[in-house]
Protein backbone atom coordinates (compact mmCIF):
# COMPACT_ATOMS: atom_id res chain seq x y z
CA UNK A 1 0.00 0.00 0.00
CA UNK A 2 1.49 3.29 -1.06
CA UNK A 3 0.76 6.20 1.23
CA UNK A 4 1.31 9.92 1.36
CA UNK A 5 2.68 11.73 -1.66
CA UNK A 6 6.00 13.29 -0.90
CA UNK A 7 9.64 12.27 -1.20
CA UNK A 8 10.42 10.37 1.95
CA UNK A 9 13.86 10.05 3.45
CA UNK A 10 15.28 7.88 6.11
CA UNK A 11 15.01 10.78 8.54
CA UNK A 12 11.30 11.29 7.87
CA UNK A 13 10.83 7.60 8.42
CA UNK A 14 12.46 7.73 11.84
CA UNK A 15 10.11 10.48 12.90
CA UNK A 16 7.02 8.43 12.11
CA UNK A 17 5.53 7.51 15.39
CA UNK A 18 2.21 5.81 14.75
CA UNK A 19 3.02 2.17 15.58
CA UNK A 20 2.54 1.05 12.00
CA UNK A 21 5.12 -0.74 9.86
CA UNK A 22 6.47 1.04 6.80
CA UNK A 23 9.13 0.73 4.15
CA UNK A 24 10.66 3.58 2.19
CA UNK A 25 11.57 2.67 -1.37
CA UNK A 26 13.13 5.37 -3.53
CA UNK A 27 11.43 8.07 -1.53
CA UNK A 28 8.00 6.44 -1.52
CA UNK A 29 6.43 5.39 1.76
CA UNK A 30 4.67 2.02 1.87
CA UNK A 31 2.59 0.78 4.74
CA UNK A 32 3.15 -2.89 5.48
CA UNK A 33 -0.04 -4.82 6.23
CA UNK A 34 0.17 -7.52 8.91
CA UNK A 35 1.24 -10.74 7.21
CA UNK A 36 -1.09 -13.72 6.91
CA UNK A 37 -0.80 -17.00 8.74
CA UNK A 38 0.59 -18.91 5.75
CA UNK A 39 3.24 -16.25 5.13
CA UNK A 40 4.41 -16.45 8.72
CA UNK A 41 4.38 -20.24 8.76
CA UNK A 42 6.63 -20.38 5.71
CA UNK A 43 9.01 -17.79 7.19
CA UNK A 44 9.23 -19.72 10.46
CA UNK A 45 10.29 -22.86 8.63
CA UNK A 46 12.92 -21.12 6.54
CA UNK A 47 14.35 -19.08 9.38
CA UNK A 48 14.81 -22.21 11.47
CA UNK A 49 16.90 -23.86 8.74
CA UNK A 50 18.96 -20.74 8.11
CA UNK A 51 19.47 -20.01 11.79
CA UNK A 52 20.49 -23.59 12.62
CA UNK A 53 23.00 -23.57 9.80
CA UNK A 54 24.42 -20.18 10.69
CA UNK A 55 24.68 -20.96 14.41
CA UNK A 56 26.24 -24.37 13.85
CA UNK A 57 28.95 -22.83 11.70
CA UNK A 58 29.21 -19.60 13.66
CA UNK A 59 28.65 -17.43 10.59
CA UNK A 60 26.65 -14.46 11.79
CA UNK A 61 23.14 -13.31 12.70
CA UNK A 62 19.76 -14.32 11.25
CA UNK A 63 16.82 -12.04 11.97
CA UNK A 64 13.14 -11.98 11.08
CA UNK A 65 11.18 -8.83 10.14
CA UNK A 66 10.46 -6.23 11.37
CA UNK A 67 14.08 -5.12 11.38
CA UNK A 68 15.18 -1.92 9.66
CA UNK A 69 17.74 -2.16 6.90
CA UNK A 70 18.89 1.24 5.68
CA UNK A 71 20.20 0.82 2.16
CA UNK A 72 20.44 4.51 1.32
CA UNK A 73 19.07 7.90 2.29
CA UNK A 74 15.73 7.11 0.57
CA UNK A 75 15.54 3.33 0.96
CA UNK A 76 14.58 1.62 4.21
CA UNK A 77 13.37 -1.98 3.96
CA UNK A 78 12.29 -4.69 6.34
CA UNK A 79 13.02 -7.96 4.54
CA UNK A 80 11.22 -11.02 5.89
CA UNK A 81 14.54 -12.64 6.82
CA UNK A 82 17.99 -11.09 6.94
CA UNK A 83 21.34 -12.83 7.32
CA UNK A 84 24.29 -10.68 8.36
CA UNK A 85 27.75 -12.15 8.18
CA UNK A 86 29.63 -11.68 11.44
CA UNK A 87 32.15 -9.30 9.86
CA UNK A 88 29.26 -7.02 8.90
CA UNK A 89 27.66 -6.90 12.32
CA UNK A 90 29.66 -3.73 12.95
CA UNK A 91 27.22 -1.98 10.57
CA UNK A 92 24.42 -2.37 13.11
CA UNK A 93 23.99 0.97 14.84
CA UNK A 94 21.17 2.09 17.05
CA UNK A 95 19.49 -1.28 16.49
CA UNK A 96 19.39 -0.92 12.70
CA UNK A 97 21.54 -2.21 9.88
CA UNK A 98 23.18 0.51 7.81
CA UNK A 99 24.16 -1.03 4.51
CA UNK A 100 23.41 -4.28 2.71
CA UNK A 101 22.92 -7.55 4.57
CA UNK A 102 24.58 -10.64 3.04
CA UNK A 103 21.40 -12.51 2.27
CA UNK A 104 17.73 -11.57 2.33
CA UNK A 105 14.56 -13.61 1.99
CA UNK A 106 11.19 -12.23 0.90
CA UNK A 107 8.04 -14.32 1.05
CA UNK A 108 5.70 -13.05 -1.65
CA UNK A 109 2.02 -12.33 -1.11
CA UNK A 110 -0.58 -10.90 -3.51
CA UNK A 111 -0.07 -7.44 -2.03
CA UNK A 112 3.73 -7.58 -2.34
CA UNK A 113 4.18 -9.56 -5.54
CA UNK A 114 5.38 -6.75 -7.79
CA UNK A 115 7.44 -5.10 -5.08
CA UNK A 116 9.26 -8.28 -4.09
CA UNK A 117 9.78 -9.76 -7.55
CA UNK A 118 10.71 -6.63 -9.47
CA UNK A 119 11.12 -3.49 -7.38
CA UNK A 120 13.10 -4.92 -4.45
CA UNK A 121 14.87 -7.25 -6.85
CA UNK A 122 16.45 -4.23 -8.53
CA UNK A 123 17.04 -2.45 -5.24
CA UNK A 124 18.77 -5.45 -3.67
CA UNK A 125 20.79 -5.93 -6.83
CA UNK A 126 21.90 -2.30 -6.86
CA UNK A 127 22.60 -2.37 -3.12
CA UNK A 128 24.98 -5.29 -3.68
CA UNK A 129 23.11 -7.83 -1.54
CA UNK A 130 24.92 -11.01 -2.51
CA UNK A 131 21.96 -13.36 -2.35
CA UNK A 132 18.20 -12.91 -2.59
CA UNK A 133 15.68 -15.67 -1.94
CA UNK A 134 12.18 -15.16 -3.30
CA UNK A 135 9.58 -17.53 -1.89
CA UNK A 136 6.19 -18.05 -3.57
CA UNK A 137 3.93 -19.90 -1.12
CA UNK A 138 1.04 -20.17 -3.59
CA UNK A 139 3.22 -21.80 -6.21
CA UNK A 140 5.30 -23.67 -3.61
CA UNK A 141 8.39 -22.28 -5.31
CA UNK A 142 11.69 -20.85 -4.09
CA UNK A 143 14.19 -18.95 -6.23
CA UNK A 144 17.74 -18.21 -5.09
CA UNK A 145 19.32 -15.27 -6.91
CA UNK A 146 23.05 -14.70 -6.58
CA UNK A 147 24.96 -11.59 -7.56
CA UNK A 148 27.39 -12.07 -10.46
CA UNK A 149 29.23 -8.99 -11.65
CA UNK A 150 26.57 -6.74 -10.22
CA UNK A 151 23.57 -8.63 -11.65
CA UNK A 152 21.40 -11.30 -10.11
CA UNK A 153 21.59 -14.72 -11.72
CA UNK A 154 19.22 -17.54 -10.92
CA UNK A 155 21.45 -19.84 -8.89
CA UNK A 156 18.95 -22.38 -7.60
CA UNK A 157 15.24 -22.97 -8.06
CA UNK A 158 12.72 -25.60 -7.11
CA UNK A 159 8.97 -25.85 -6.94
CA UNK A 160 6.67 -28.35 -5.31
CA UNK A 161 9.54 -30.68 -4.37
CA UNK A 162 13.31 -30.85 -4.39
CA UNK A 163 15.83 -28.59 -2.70
CA UNK A 164 17.28 -25.15 -3.13
CA UNK A 165 20.79 -24.31 -2.10
CA UNK A 166 22.58 -21.19 -0.97
CA UNK A 167 25.86 -19.86 -2.23
CA UNK A 168 26.52 -17.32 0.51
CA UNK A 169 25.76 -19.95 3.14
CA UNK A 170 27.77 -22.68 1.46
CA UNK A 171 26.40 -26.07 2.35
CA UNK A 172 22.91 -24.85 3.27
CA UNK A 173 20.14 -26.67 1.46
CA UNK A 174 16.47 -26.32 2.15
CA UNK A 175 14.00 -29.08 1.36
CA UNK A 176 10.82 -27.60 -0.13
CA UNK A 177 8.52 -30.20 1.31
CA UNK A 178 9.60 -29.08 4.77
CA UNK A 179 8.86 -25.45 3.94
CA UNK A 180 5.47 -25.79 2.31
CA UNK A 181 3.93 -28.87 3.88
CA UNK A 182 1.38 -28.12 6.49
CA UNK A 183 2.07 -29.06 10.04
CA UNK B 1 7.71 -34.31 -15.59
CA UNK B 2 10.64 -35.11 -17.88
CA UNK B 3 10.48 -38.49 -19.55
CA UNK B 4 12.67 -40.66 -21.74
CA UNK B 5 16.22 -39.65 -22.47
CA UNK B 6 16.70 -38.99 -26.16
CA UNK B 7 16.49 -35.98 -28.44
CA UNK B 8 12.87 -35.71 -29.43
CA UNK B 9 11.66 -34.10 -32.61
CA UNK B 10 8.29 -33.02 -33.77
CA UNK B 11 8.05 -36.16 -35.89
CA UNK B 12 8.71 -38.46 -32.92
CA UNK B 13 6.04 -36.58 -31.04
CA UNK B 14 3.45 -37.22 -33.73
CA UNK B 15 4.15 -40.92 -33.57
CA UNK B 16 3.38 -41.10 -29.86
CA UNK B 17 0.13 -42.87 -29.55
CA UNK B 18 -0.51 -43.51 -25.88
CA UNK B 19 -3.31 -41.01 -25.17
CA UNK B 20 -1.14 -38.94 -22.85
CA UNK B 21 -0.36 -35.26 -23.24
CA UNK B 22 3.21 -34.22 -23.90
CA UNK B 23 5.28 -31.20 -24.82
CA UNK B 24 8.65 -31.25 -26.56
CA UNK B 25 10.96 -28.46 -25.46
CA UNK B 26 14.39 -28.21 -27.05
CA UNK B 27 14.31 -31.91 -27.79
CA UNK B 28 13.17 -33.00 -24.33
CA UNK B 29 9.86 -34.78 -23.89
CA UNK B 30 7.67 -33.72 -20.97
CA UNK B 31 4.52 -35.47 -19.90
CA UNK B 32 1.75 -33.05 -18.95
CA UNK B 33 -0.20 -34.01 -15.85
CA UNK B 34 -3.93 -33.29 -15.92
CA UNK B 35 -4.48 -29.76 -14.60
CA UNK B 36 -6.15 -29.15 -11.26
CA UNK B 37 -9.62 -27.77 -10.73
CA UNK B 38 -8.39 -24.31 -9.71
CA UNK B 39 -6.15 -24.08 -12.78
CA UNK B 40 -9.08 -24.88 -15.02
CA UNK B 41 -11.43 -22.39 -13.32
CA UNK B 42 -8.91 -19.60 -13.86
CA UNK B 43 -8.35 -20.74 -17.42
CA UNK B 44 -12.10 -20.63 -18.03
CA UNK B 45 -12.57 -17.07 -16.73
CA UNK B 46 -9.65 -15.71 -18.69
CA UNK B 47 -10.63 -17.61 -21.81
CA UNK B 48 -14.19 -16.29 -21.67
CA UNK B 49 -13.03 -12.69 -21.37
CA UNK B 50 -10.48 -13.02 -24.14
CA UNK B 51 -12.92 -14.82 -26.37
CA UNK B 52 -15.63 -12.20 -25.97
CA UNK B 53 -13.19 -9.45 -26.87
CA UNK B 54 -11.67 -11.25 -29.85
CA UNK B 55 -14.98 -12.44 -31.31
CA UNK B 56 -16.64 -9.09 -30.87
CA UNK B 57 -13.89 -7.41 -32.86
CA UNK B 58 -13.31 -10.31 -35.28
CA UNK B 59 -9.61 -10.31 -34.54
CA UNK B 60 -8.90 -14.01 -34.89
CA UNK B 61 -9.28 -17.09 -32.74
CA UNK B 62 -8.80 -17.77 -29.04
CA UNK B 63 -8.29 -21.42 -28.30
CA UNK B 64 -7.48 -23.36 -25.17
CA UNK B 65 -5.23 -26.29 -24.43
CA UNK B 66 -4.68 -29.02 -25.51
CA UNK B 67 -3.75 -27.61 -28.91
CA UNK B 68 -0.39 -28.25 -30.58
CA UNK B 69 1.82 -25.31 -31.40
CA UNK B 70 4.86 -26.33 -33.40
CA UNK B 71 7.51 -23.68 -32.82
CA UNK B 72 10.42 -25.59 -34.36
CA UNK B 73 11.58 -29.07 -35.24
CA UNK B 74 12.34 -29.82 -31.59
CA UNK B 75 9.78 -27.66 -29.75
CA UNK B 76 6.08 -28.48 -29.57
CA UNK B 77 4.06 -26.76 -26.85
CA UNK B 78 0.48 -26.69 -25.68
CA UNK B 79 0.02 -23.30 -24.02
CA UNK B 80 -3.01 -22.98 -21.75
CA UNK B 81 -4.59 -20.32 -23.97
CA UNK B 82 -3.51 -19.20 -27.44
CA UNK B 83 -4.57 -16.24 -29.57
CA UNK B 84 -4.07 -16.54 -33.31
CA UNK B 85 -4.76 -13.41 -35.31
CA UNK B 86 -6.80 -13.58 -38.52
CA UNK B 87 -3.74 -13.14 -40.72
CA UNK B 88 -1.91 -15.87 -38.85
CA UNK B 89 -4.68 -18.48 -39.19
CA UNK B 90 -3.24 -19.65 -42.50
CA UNK B 91 -0.46 -21.29 -40.44
CA UNK B 92 -2.95 -23.70 -38.93
CA UNK B 93 -2.55 -26.94 -40.85
CA UNK B 94 -3.95 -30.37 -40.06
CA UNK B 95 -5.32 -29.02 -36.84
CA UNK B 96 -2.03 -27.64 -35.53
CA UNK B 97 -0.35 -24.27 -35.56
CA UNK B 98 2.99 -24.19 -37.38
CA UNK B 99 4.79 -21.13 -36.14
CA UNK B 100 4.16 -18.54 -33.46
CA UNK B 101 0.78 -17.57 -32.11
CA UNK B 102 0.25 -13.85 -31.44
CA UNK B 103 -0.36 -14.23 -27.72
CA UNK B 104 -0.05 -17.10 -25.27
CA UNK B 105 -1.17 -17.55 -21.69
CA UNK B 106 0.35 -19.99 -19.21
CA UNK B 107 -1.23 -20.62 -15.83
CA UNK B 108 1.56 -21.62 -13.47
CA UNK B 109 1.32 -24.54 -11.10
CA UNK B 110 3.91 -25.85 -8.64
CA UNK B 111 4.92 -28.55 -11.12
CA UNK B 112 5.30 -26.11 -14.03
CA UNK B 113 6.73 -23.07 -12.26
CA UNK B 114 10.27 -23.18 -13.62
CA UNK B 115 9.18 -24.25 -17.10
CA UNK B 116 6.58 -21.50 -17.47
CA UNK B 117 8.49 -18.68 -15.84
CA UNK B 118 11.96 -19.29 -17.27
CA UNK B 119 12.15 -22.05 -19.85
CA UNK B 120 9.07 -21.25 -21.92
CA UNK B 121 9.70 -17.55 -21.33
CA UNK B 122 12.92 -17.87 -23.31
CA UNK B 123 11.36 -20.14 -25.89
CA UNK B 124 8.44 -17.80 -26.52
CA UNK B 125 10.80 -14.85 -26.65
CA UNK B 126 13.03 -16.56 -29.20
CA UNK B 127 10.02 -17.74 -31.18
CA UNK B 128 8.91 -14.13 -31.49
CA UNK B 129 5.57 -14.56 -29.72
CA UNK B 130 4.53 -10.95 -29.29
CA UNK B 131 2.85 -11.25 -25.94
CA UNK B 132 3.11 -13.72 -23.07
CA UNK B 133 0.77 -13.72 -20.09
CA UNK B 134 1.94 -15.56 -16.98
CA UNK B 135 -0.73 -16.25 -14.39
CA UNK B 136 0.22 -17.14 -10.80
CA UNK B 137 -2.89 -18.49 -9.03
CA UNK B 138 -1.25 -18.75 -5.62
CA UNK B 139 -0.13 -15.12 -5.66
CA UNK B 140 -3.26 -13.94 -7.53
CA UNK B 141 -0.88 -12.26 -9.94
CA UNK B 142 -0.82 -11.76 -13.70
CA UNK B 143 2.18 -10.55 -15.67
CA UNK B 144 1.91 -9.38 -19.28
CA UNK B 145 5.23 -9.55 -21.15
CA UNK B 146 5.50 -7.82 -24.51
CA UNK B 147 8.25 -8.29 -27.07
CA UNK B 148 10.36 -5.18 -27.62
CA UNK B 149 13.28 -5.56 -30.03
CA UNK B 150 13.34 -9.29 -29.51
CA UNK B 151 13.21 -9.21 -25.70
CA UNK B 152 10.26 -9.47 -23.36
CA UNK B 153 9.52 -6.39 -21.31
CA UNK B 154 7.05 -6.30 -18.44
CA UNK B 155 4.16 -4.38 -19.97
CA UNK B 156 1.54 -4.77 -17.28
CA UNK B 157 1.29 -6.47 -13.90
CA UNK B 158 -1.25 -6.71 -11.09
CA UNK B 159 -1.65 -8.90 -8.05
CA UNK B 160 -4.47 -9.18 -5.55
CA UNK B 161 -6.39 -6.38 -7.20
CA UNK B 162 -6.12 -4.03 -10.14
CA UNK B 163 -6.10 -4.60 -13.87
CA UNK B 164 -3.69 -5.85 -16.47
CA UNK B 165 -3.85 -4.83 -20.07
CA UNK B 166 -2.79 -6.27 -23.38
CA UNK B 167 -0.82 -4.61 -26.12
CA UNK B 168 -1.49 -7.13 -28.88
CA UNK B 169 -5.22 -7.02 -28.12
CA UNK B 170 -5.41 -3.26 -27.86
CA UNK B 171 -8.16 -2.17 -25.51
CA UNK B 172 -8.35 -5.50 -23.71
CA UNK B 173 -7.94 -5.31 -19.98
CA UNK B 174 -8.93 -7.62 -17.21
CA UNK B 175 -9.54 -7.19 -13.51
CA UNK B 176 -7.49 -9.76 -11.60
CA UNK B 177 -10.16 -10.09 -8.93
CA UNK B 178 -12.54 -11.39 -11.57
CA UNK B 179 -10.06 -14.08 -12.59
CA UNK B 180 -9.14 -15.35 -9.13
CA UNK B 181 -12.66 -15.52 -7.74
CA UNK B 182 -12.77 -17.86 -4.76
CA UNK B 183 -15.47 -20.23 -5.85
CA UNK B 184 -13.47 -23.38 -5.68
CA UNK B 185 -13.37 -26.14 -3.09
CA UNK B 186 -9.85 -26.42 -1.64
Amino acid sequence: MKVKEKVWTYRDYLELNDDKRYEVIKGRLYEMPAPHFEHQRVISKIILSVRNFSDRNNLGEVLPAPFDVILSEDIVVQPDIVFIYKDNLKNIKGGRLFGPPDLVVEVVSPTSYYRDRYEKFRIYEEAGIKEYWIVYPGEKAVEVWVLKEGKYELYSIASSEGKVKSKVLKGLEVELKEVFNEG
Amino acid sequence: MKVKEKVWTYKDYLELNDNKRYEVINGRLYEMPAPHFEHQVISKYLFLKLNTFVEHKSLGVIIYSPFDVILSEDTVVQPDIVFISKENLRNVKEGRLYGSPDLVVEIVSPTSYYRDRYEKFRIYEEAGIKEYWIVYPGEKAIEVWVLKEGKYELHSIASGKGKVKSEVLKGFEVDVEGIFKENNPK
